[in-house]
């Protein structure tokens, strides 16, 4: 590891969580969101011995069958102050005592447990904080809430830090002044910079062409004060759309006072004739500097985007040798697949990026980006260009419907753009990979990322004929009104009528990339698909939703599987060597983290229905089984 | 064979039913369950059928269906102690069938 990378690990991790490293202080388990565990005792040679330490529910669990919503909890545990902190789907924080998981502490931030801006009462963990002082509230856990609420309590008793705005509690909605819609909803826990909390948020992404334009808020971490703000919309366009938000975390080099941004793209999400004038920074990866909220670089990742292509994870930092010189680089896996490696200091790409023509809209009052950047070096995980082909065995089963309507919808690429007719997404919406990004081992410059391989059609609908049909009222699964457009849109995977996919597998694989050359090293089908109970093949593959975790031995840990397993991969080959069976899909990014001189890796398992319908509060811990 | 056959019930039934098989609740489980507990049942008629009438064949040729597809959906569920036992039962319907029929010799 270079001095560089050491040091900036370093400054990323609070000082308090220093004395019992490895620690996992963020959700990524550092700023630089390598998400690498400098720990050796897990290695391909004994990870086959792993044993559950003890696990958790924590009864913030709903199917949606009842009075509540259906919950989606995607939280990485944070380990830090020798503690193990959980935010819940109900928007509690749990610490528990990382050696039992027996409960320290509850805090009830009592928010309303209603589906304000999601399908579902959705949570993806806390954040932490320590001024590095002694006393209380030094020392800082924060959730975000569904209706825009940031709680701040005392790390070691979970009591409100009251001297954090009002109480302990920051009402984040008073920004919300512009398009107010709908609240802005506090999913994703801040990422911590030093004594500033980086807050973005998420909202109704499919419902409104006029929606909040995207903001980032930067915060005081000890007074819940905002320092500044940072508009992703020009002035000029905010009563014509919105969003370009951050709904995801961020990664952040202190050395070079940098955070950087993944925004998602513009409202509506799937046609753009509202929004025809540039917007530099929609859809796009974005260096901010910390301490004044000025845009250092900015590269656009999707040019006028139709797709919903959001940038949905945190980018990875990392040091890349090149011929003998070290080279601060910044790594964006990406929806579409591409995997873009620039310069963090100057936003210069490291690899090749060519601009090429894509396939013009026929959408009323749309013009869609004549041209888009591909990344083709280190090649995408999904190729841009060509769509799987049709599944011979679910074409025969269905009698040839996978064939006709292979024939019947639009497809020209990757960047084909919605249409009345209707159009493949390929990769689909919830993208080739989302907000479980990569990983990377800084010794070694490898990266680790899975990815997902979903067809799905898109249909423009014209407004007259959506508001006149049953499925106009906008939420019903697959039917999105995109309000003040000139079309609805109806959005679902590419199925036959007994429901399997038309397209042939993998859904998901897993691959390493070596960041120095932008070879690929290996590419293997991940994890199992599962439908009505029954597992398809190891080489069909699983979609993926979530990230994995390297650690130093050699092992990669993650959830991310249709099937409710979690698992140990070899990192040198991606051979699986380890799985558990966890309640519901793992879809959280896994902790590693040592206390008290044992290493553990916890994994989450609440479930997505992206991947099935399938919710769970159980937390687990694993460790090596003790040798006699 | 309606031995391993219960056996494949009691099983299916675990699988069904029992949290944490990771085929809990599912439609293929319950499958599995109808297709031994089917398996089971027809075994029992079988053995109180004449072994060399049409209604035994019939039985037999079913049993033997179920037998093997039970199997294979065990197989495809992961529950492969299932699968095996399944296989058994199609196995032992195949001895059976095989076997020449016992004759009572007239006193």
């Amino acid at each position: 590891m270079t001095y560089r990378l050491m040091l900036l690990i370093a400054l990323s991790v609070p000082a308090g969580a220093m004395a019992d490293q490895p620690a996992w202080p963020t959700f990524n388990g550092d700023l630089a969101a390598t998400k690498f565990a400098d720990v050796e005792s897990f290695n391909p040679g004994n990870v086959a011995d792993l044993e559950r330490a003890w696990e958790v529910h924590t009864g913030d669990v709903s199917d949606g069958s009842g009075d509540l919503p259906e919950t989606v909890w995607s939280a990485t545990p944070i380990y830090a102050n020798g503690t193990l902190y959980l935010g819940t789907p109900f928007y509690r924080i749990l610490a528990l005592d990382p050696a039992t998981g027996t409960q320290r502490w509850a805090y009830d931030s009592q928010s309303r447990l209603e589906a304000l801006t999601q399908p579902g009462l959705k949570n993806r963990g806390v954040a932490y904080w320590e001024s590095g002082q002694e006393g209380v509230c030094e020392k800082r856990v924060f959730i975000g809430t569904m209706d825009a609420e940031l709680h701040a309590v005392d790390a070691d008793t979970g009591l409100p830090c009251t001297d954090f705005a009002e109480g302990g509690v920051l009402n984040v909605n008073q920004w919300n002044t512009v398009n107010a819609r709908f609240p802005f909803s506090l999913l994703q826990p801040p990422t911590v910079v030093g004594d500033t909390l980086m807050l973005g948020w998420a909202g109704k992404d499919w419902e409104y062409a006029v929606a909040p334009p995207g903001n980032l808020l930067a915060i005081d971490a000890r007074t819940g004060a905002l320092n500044w703000e940072l508009s992703m919309i020009p002035d000029e366009l905010v009563a014509r759309t919105g969003t370009s938000n951050i709904w995801t975390s961020m990664s952040a080099d202190p050395d070079l006072g940098l955070v950087y941004l993944p925004v998602s793209s513009p409202s509506p999400n799937y046609w753009g004739g509202n929004r025809l004038d540039p917007i530099p920074l929609a859809t796009s990866v974005t260096a901010v500097e910390v301490a004044t909220g000025n845009v250092r670089w900015s590269r656009q990742l999707v040019r006028h985007d139709i797709w919903d292509y959001d940038i949905a994870s945190a980018p990875t930092l990392v040091d890349i040798t090149r011929d003998g010189q070290t080279i601060p680089a910044l790594v964006q896996t990406t929806k579409m697949g591409f995997i873009f490696v620039l310069n963090r200091e100057t936003g210069e790409p490291l690899f090749p990026i060519e601009d090429r023509a894509v396939p013009p809209s026929d959408a009323q009052g749309e013009v869609a980006a004549p041209t888009q950047p591909f990344a083709m070096t280190p090649p995408p995980t999904n190729d841009p260009s060509r769509m799987p082909d049709v599944w011979g065995l679910a074409d025969l089963v269905s009698g040839g419907q996978c064939s006709r309507e292979r024939q019947t919808y639009r497809y020209e690429g990757i960047y084909t753009p919605p249409s009345e007719q209707g159009t493949f997404m390929y990769p689909g919406t919830a993208g080739a990979n989302n907000w479980g990004g990569a990983s990377v081992d800084p010794r070694t410059g490898i990266l680790y990322l899975n990815s997902m391989r979903v067809v799905q059609v898109i249909r423009l609908i014209p407004r007259d004929a959506y508001d006149s049909s049953d499925t106009g009222s906008g939420n019903e699964a697959g039917f999105y009104p995109q309000e003040g457009a000139p079309y609805g849109i109806e959005l679902r995977e590419w199925r036959n009528t007994l429901g399997l996919p038309c397209w042939e597998p993998p859904y998901g694989t897993f691959s390493a990339f070596d960041l120095a050359t932008g070879e690929r090293l290996y590419e293997v089908p991940f994890g199992r698909a599962q439908q009505w109970g029954f597992y398809g093949l190891a080489r069909w593959g699983s979609p993926t939703l979530g990230g994995p975790v390297v650690t130093a031995g050699g092992v990669v840990f993650i959830g991310a599987s249709m099937d409710a397993r979690v698992r140990a991969l070899d990192a040198a080959t991606g051979a699986e060597l380890w799985s558990d069976l966890v309640e519901a899909p793992s879809v959280a990014i896994p902790a590693v983290f040592t206390h008290e001189g044992v290493d553990y890796v916890v994994f989450v398992a609440g479930g997505n229905s992206i991947l099935r319908p399938q919710v769970a509060d159980q937390v687990v811990a694993y460790r090596l089984a003790p040798r006699n | 064979m309606i031995f391993p056959a219960l056996i494949g019930v009691g099983l299916a039934a675990y699988a069904a039913l029992s949290p944490g098989t990771g085929v809990t609740g599912s439609v293929g489980a319950f499958l599995a369950l109808f297709g031994a507990g089917s398996v089971l049942i027809g075994g029992l008629l079988a053995a109180l059928t004449k072994r060399n009438g049409l209604a035994f064949g019939l039985l037999a040729a079913l049993i033997l269906i179920g037998s093997v597809l039970t199997a294979l959906a065990a197989f495809f569920l992961m529950q492969f102690v299932l699968a095996v036992v399944m296989g058994l039962t199609a196995l032992g319907m195949l001895v059976v069938l095989l076997r020449p029929a016992r004759t009572r010799r007239p006193v």
